[in-house]
């Protein structure tokens, strides 16, 4: 795919049209039943299919970088990293290349071989804010909220956790009154 | 899948042959069958049912479930300028559209605005543009007034006159939808600034029609195939009535490869692909081009003899041409309270009080706006685009930010038109090619200054609107040159002169008496962004014209 090629502007695709962007529309299939064994795993905390323990707690805690705890819960909570692992595996493999050496490249920059996963959450965030333009850091950022918003089955989104931090409910339909100002009580009436 | 009602024999000469099942293909294949004739309909991609749509966010917009070809790869590559090699698009695709029976009907938001008057006579009303191919069309809004009729009344499409409407014969056949959020303050702040909003026409159904069920408000509308039928897709309301005439077979899985042309210089079979990749020749007494204003023009080149060396049906050198795509800007607006405009359809409101072009803004253009959640309504596109740009992409700021906005912003997305340009075409790349083989799709695309102008004109606008509806917030995506077509307009122009057009009025080619091109490749002016309804419209009007002239025997 040429993913180091991708400078973060075209990555992230600014453009005002249809989200510019090299997320869209890949040629790889993807299958959800074939996914869905990631949520089992999570669910089960089995061991990861595609990472080692130590690549998946760097990303991990990239992961939890991108979504931290707040009064809300995090990344972490969510199962990201569940969804990454299945992901780097398979809808997304020709990625798992740049995203391991990127967390090589951090590991390396580390003293006595240390690991990103070992530093405490500020030198992480301080860590990653000086590589945040790399095209791998691009990729994490989607990973991680496809790790969260996605639906469940595809590993990440533990028990619709994710959807409900921003209030999306997955239900089959609606009726009006959808929001506060198509009430009847405010159409029409001067604020 | 629905089962063909009939299966045709390739080694028989049906009446027609249509490529492409989409928003002009599924009309004319109903059209045409049901007056009696034998249709054969070649679609590259799959034959969906209701059943098969779902709410997959990462499926349907990041791993192109309703996009891709479904069996092989089919890149495209893409420059601005014809001075530039094109580069090989690894994302989506620069011409984007759905494949599937019921084409990009299947998964668009329905906004179905007629056309006015001036939209087919600006040249003689307000003059030309220089520098452009901006020109009259061969029909006028009069004539094509019965078919917009038509597609309200057999599609589906809820709505209510505006002020700025043309005439219209008969009244829509179906109430509004319910009015969202996202429309009352669209109205609100308009209404405060002197404008003139209106209920957005839609082709989505507010109340049972033709044993559719109405619209159940899921929001999983714009990019999503509808699980009700309830949008007015041709999928759903044409292809239906197409196969229980008995007269029409739906050949899905079957690209088309070339369409082979006899001694006399007529179209006598079309050549494609199953999807195991075998070719056949469907044999025909004419051939019908609905393949879209990207792939309509690819088959023509790629059905290039020694008879038609710059490709089938382009003595004129206009094939391909003139590509237009509408402009589309966005601004965003944040409100005290929850909108949840992730529910329902995308827009309920829009304002035309733009629609006309006005020399005192110093450019060429006009368009409309709406209100509507754009590409926010679900929640992982929600997470990756539209954020305001002071907002860091990661972090618990971030968090916090996506975890307010879901439900508490709406977008005012303003559609523009496109002035025709020769330098903005569609053209078979000289190096790649498909996994078939087949050249790929080459789009040049730069928009015209004016229409950049126009767009950002429209951000003005709504901006202006949700303030005076008392946002919170506003912040607006950068203006930026086209670099995805989703309208592929204008690259067969219709037209009198020979010379300066693919089709004549009937949408006849004028080189091939025996094969017609109906669908956007016909428009000769882009509209004012919402260009589907016209394309039917056309269609219903083609239709009804071809049907007379196979009467007659005069194809």
């Amino acid at each position: 795919m040429g993913t180091k090629q991708f400078g973060r502007r075209q990555f992230l695709g600014t453009s005002g049209g249809i989200v510019g962007s090299t997320w869209l529309a890949s040629v790889m299939p993807l299958v959800y039943s074939t996914a869905l064994q990631a949520g089992e795993k999570r669910d089960q905390q089995a061991t990861f299919s595609n990472l080692t323990r130590p690549e998946a707690a760097d990303l991990a805690a990239v992961a939890e970088q991108i979504l931290p705890q707040t009064e809300t819960p995090g990344a972490q909570e969510l199962g990201v990293i569940w969804f990454i692992d299945e992901a780097l595996g398979g809808f997304r493999k020709p990625w798992g290349e740049p995203v391991r050496s990127f967390v090589q490249t951090l590991n390396d920059q580390l003293p006595d071989g240390q690991r990103l996963a070992q530093l405490g959450f500020a030198e992480q965030t301080r860590l990653l804010k000086q590589h945040e333009q790399h095209a791998a850091f691009s990729m994490l950022q989607f990973l991680t909220v496809a790790g969260a918003f996605s639906m469940p089955g595809y590993g990440g989104n533990r028990d619709q956790l994710g959807w409900q931090l921003i209030g999306f409910q997955p239900v089959h339909g609606w009726q009006p009154p959808f929001g506060f100002y198509d009430t009847p009580a405010q159409q029409g009436e001067p604020s | 899948m629905t089962a063909a009602a009939v299966v045709f024999d390739t080694r028989d000469e049906v009446d027609f042959v249509i490529i492409g099942s989409g928003a002009s293909g599924g009309v004319l294949a109903k059209e045409l069958s049901v007056a009696g004739f034998d249709v054969v309909v070649l679609e590259q991609g799959l034959h969906r049912s209701a059943s098969d749509f779902t709410h997959d966010e990462l499926s349907v917009f990041f791993n192109g479930e309703l996009s891709n070809h479904p069996v092989w790869r089919d890149p495209q590559t893409f420059r601005h300028l014809e001075t530039e090699t094109a580069q090989v698009v690894r994302g989506a695709p620069p011409a984007l559209y759905a494949r599937g029976v019921g084409g990009s009907t299947v998964h668009f938001s329905g906004n179905y605005w007629r056309f006015r008057p001036v939209d087919f006579k600006e040249v003689s009303m307000r003059g030309a543009v220089a520098g452009t191919a901006l020109s009259d069309w061969p029909v006028s809004y009069e004539e094509l007034e019965p078919y917009y009729t038509k597609v309200e009344w057999q599609l589906g499409v809820s709505g209510a006159p505006g002020p700025f409407d043309p005439p219209r014969s008969r009244p829509y056949p179906l109430p509004p939808l319910p009015i969202k959020s996202s429309g009352v303050l669209l109205e609100k702040g308009a209404l405060a600034l002197g404008l003139h909003p209106q209920v957005a026409p839609l082709a989505i159904l507010s109340q049972p029609f033709n044993g559719r069920p109405p619209c159940v408000h899921c929001g999983f509308c714009m990019g999503f195939g509808c699980e009700m039928n309830a949008k007015s897709s041709t999928l759903a309301a044409m292809i239906p009535l197409a196969l229980a005439s008995g007269h029409c077979e739906i050949r899905p899985l079957s690209t088309v490869f070339r369409i082979d042309t006899n001694k006399q210089g007529r179209v006598n079979q079309v050549v494609y692909r199953d999807a195991d990749g075998v070719e056949h020749a469907q044999k025909a007494k004419a051939v019908i081009l609905a393949a879209n204003g990207a792939e309509t023009p690819r088959l023509l080149f790629l059905s290039e003899s020694s008879r038609f060396p710059d490709g089938l049906a382009n003595g004129s050198g206009r094939v391909g041409q003139y590509l237009m795509a509408n402009g589309h800007a966005a601004m965003y607006a944040e409100f005290d309270h929850p909108l949840n405009d992730y529910k329902s359809v995308q827009c309920t409101r829009i304002v035309h009080d733009f629609y006309e072009s006005d020399e005192k803004r110093g450019f060429y253009g006009g368009g409309g706006i709406d209100a509507r959640p754009y590409l926010n309504a679900t929640p992982l596109m929600n997470a990756l685009q539209g954020m305001p740009p002071d907002m860091p992409g990661w972090g618990a700021d971030y968090k916090r930010y996506l975890e307010h906005t879901f439900t508490h912003r709406t977008a005012v997305l303003g559609s523009t038109t496109s002035l025709p340009l020769a330098s903005n075409n569609v053209t078979l790349d000289p190096e790649l090619k498909d996994d078939m083989g087949r050249p790929a799709l080459r789009i040049t695309y730069q928009d015209h200054p004016d229409d950049l102008s126009m767009a950002a004109f429209l951000q003005d606008r709504g901006e202006e609107i949700m303030q005076a509806a008392g946002a919170v917030r506003t912040w607006r995506d950068p203006i930026a040159a086209t670099s995805i077509a989703v309208h592929l307009l204008g690259t067969c122009r219709m037209g009198n002169d020979p010379s300066a057009s693919v089709v004549d009025r009937y949408h006849r080619s004028h080189e091939v008496p025996n094969l017609f091109i109906c669908d956007g490749s016909s428009l000769v002016t882009s509209g004012r962004g919402q260009p589907t309804m016209t394309i039917q419209a056309l269609a219903f009007r083609a239709a009804e014209h071809i049907a007379g002239f196979a009467r007659r025997n005069e194809i």
